[in-house]
């Protein structure tokens, strides 16, 4: 086994007669921004969804730290350590920013009975850690001042950095976030852009889907290019964005290009 | 006069146990978003089975009523098993029907011999304590105030305790499953599990206010666990204010006054303007103006006359 964090291997997925995922085979190792890009409708977002358990693959197998997850529940899957973020934002909009921050951590004390019963100081303390590393997240991606403002109240972009913050509460081993900065602002992008360098640096892993290439091309170590259903190419961004089939799948519909 | 005091006492004790059934739905509903149509279901099965032990098997009124509580919460956990495969809407449509076909199993069944329990209801449950009042001389009026003492205490228990919870962790991740499953997913949670503690906790809630329902009333039949209390509690619930638990008090209030005003204001509107308003059709009337009511609120104070309070975090 190699010392890959996450491993696909052939993984196939269809919709009825459509074929999202034609035998796709990836390896994201450790230490890493590994981007995942593709044109519209390649199979990224499905991808994302067969990895984190909210899909389950026709053929092929998933494994986390060499353990198979190929058929574990979402939130199995997050338990052990990957944790995803949605294209969609969709963090509860009727919760404080605050509220937010304090649902991400696991095996929380106070979500059990027995605990809020029998370990109330237990509970509380563990409550002022978790708010006291919120407020750090929060103090990263700028939201600090937001805290007690409700989700709903966030702009597009401020929701995309909330989520980024939520799930880094969760102290997973890798992030997933499916398209990060699309629909914010070109400023607030490269300040994603520089939180996601900076935590690699202090050893998070991340894979990203994007479609904003300058975004790539500045936060990713190494990327894959998927197209219809299968990695077509895979290398350091700037070489690969280079390669005529890569320029091919994004510019060229499908239709135009030479049947896979 | 101490005839309407008396009413008041009966009138305020009856609320108190609504409220109760409102604080339940409000964990439910408020709290965990679960659109609970069957609700009623519990405050049968707790009226039940308090009412079959303690009758049949002579069993003591505390622990009946405890154990009616168990069985709710228990039967909480039973339906809150689909939602792990069911839909929201579709979910809540089952729920109805869950109430329905229990509704239906009392009113078929004969508990004890062919007059007691089905349609005949059951009939001379004991009362606690009462007893003891009389053979100490007390009024009835005397056990109507000590009733009254009774539920108030559970309620407010009830109250402290539903309080207590909605500010808990647990509450938190509760309210992430209102609005979408998928986040609270990825971040790990067992979505269902948490389903199914709100649901038994509503359950054990609505099923202490039964047992208490069923003691102070002293008779109980299907015919007063239909479908249409269930939508009382929901109008308890949306006009006071959907996770606010003082909400839930304000909102008994407003309908059980406007549910029982019909005793009252054919009588004041004669006195005051000379109107005369047949009795039936104002019984008929207050429905709709429930109904009215809700309407308004639901298109102008969406979140109730008390909507939820933000949770400020302190610095």
């Amino acid at each position: 086994m190699t010392d890959a964090l996450l491993s696909v291997r052939g993984i196939e997925k269809r919709f009825g007669g459509l074929v999202a995922l034609a035998g796709v085979s990836m390896e994201v190792p450790k230490g890493l921004v590994y981007g995942l890009i593709g044109p519209n409708g390649s199979g990224k977002t499905t991808l994302f969804n067969v990895v984190s358990g909210f899909m389950r693959q026709d053929a092929g197998t998933v494994a986390f730290e060499g353990r198979d997850i190929g058929r574990a529940s979402p939130h199995r899957v997050a338990r052990l350590g990957l944790c995803r973020t949605f294209q969609a934002t969709a963090c509860p909009t009727r919760m404080t920013v605050m509220e937010n921050m304090l649902l991400a951590p696991q095996d929380q004390l106070g979500e059990g009975f027995v605990n809020l019963v029998a370990r109330p100081r237990g509970v509380s303390r563990q409550e002022r850690a978790f708010r006291a590393r919120a407020r750090d997240l929060l103090a990263i991606v700028n939201l600090a001042g937001k805290a007690d403002e409700y989700a709903g109240s966030l702009s597009g972009g401020q929701k995309k950095l909330l989520a980024l913050a939520q799930i880094l509460m969760a102290d997973p081993k890798l992030i997933l976030l499916d398209e990060p900065v699309a629909g914010v602002n070109p400023v607030l992008a490269e300040e994603i852009a520089a939180v996601i360098r900076k935590l690699r640096d202090e050893g998070r892993n991340f894979l990203i889907v994007e479609h904003n290439m300058h975004f790539i091309r500045s936060s990713c170590d190494r990327i894959s290019v998927l197209d219809a259903g299968r990695i077509i190419a895979e290398g350091e961004p700037a070489e690969v964005l280079a390669r005529e089939e890569v320029l091919r799948a994004y510019l060229a519909g499908p239709a135009a290009r030479p049947a896979a | 006069m101490t005839g309407f005091v008396d009413f008041l006492v009966y009138l305020l004790t009856i609320a108190g146990i609504w409220a109760m059934l409102s604080l339940s739905l409000n964990v439910q509903f408020g709290l965990a978003g679960l659109v609970d149509l069957g609700h009623v279901a519990f405050f049968m099965l707790g009226a039940y089975v308090s009412t079959i032990l303690v009758v049949l098997n002579g069993w003591d009124i505390t622990f009946g009523i405890l154990a009616g509580g168990g069985a709710a919460a228990a039967f909480g956990v039973l339906m809150a098993l689909p939602t792990a495969r069911l839909q929201q809407d579709y979910w809540a449509i089952s729920t109805l029907a869950v109430a329905e076909i229990l509704r239906i199993f009392f009113l078929n069944t004969s508990l004890d011999g062919p007059n007691v329990g089905q349609a005949l209801g059951v009939s001379g449950i004991p009362r606690p304590l009462r007893d003891w009042f009389n053979a100490e001389g007390y009024s009835n009026a005397a056990y109507g105030w000590f009733y009254l003492g009774l539920v108030m205490a559970c309620l407010l228990a009830t109250l402290v305790f539903c309080i207590w919870l909605s500010r808990t962790p647990f509450a938190r991740t509760l309210k992430a499953l209102r609005e979408d499953d998928a986040v609270p997913l990825a971040l790990g949670k067992r979505v269902s599990f948490f389903r199914i503690r709100a649901m038994a906790i509503g359950g054990a809630i609505g099923g202490l206010a039964g047992g208490l329902f069923a003691h102070y009333n002293a008779f109980i039949e299907p015919e007063y666990f239909r479908p249409i209390e269930t939508f009382l509690i929901w109008a308890m619930v949306i006009l006071g204010g959907a996770g606010n638990m003082f909400g839930s008090l304000v909102g008994t209030f407003l309908v059980m006054a406007l549910y029982n005003s019909s005793r009252f204001v054919p009588g004041w509107l004669e006195n005051l303007f000379g109107w005369t308003i047949n009795g039936q059709v104002y019984g008929s009337l207050r429905l709709i103006v429930i109904g009215i009511i809700i309407i308004l609120v639901i298109l102008y104070l969406p979140n109730g006359l008390l909507p939820e309070r933000r949770r400020r975090s302190a610095p």
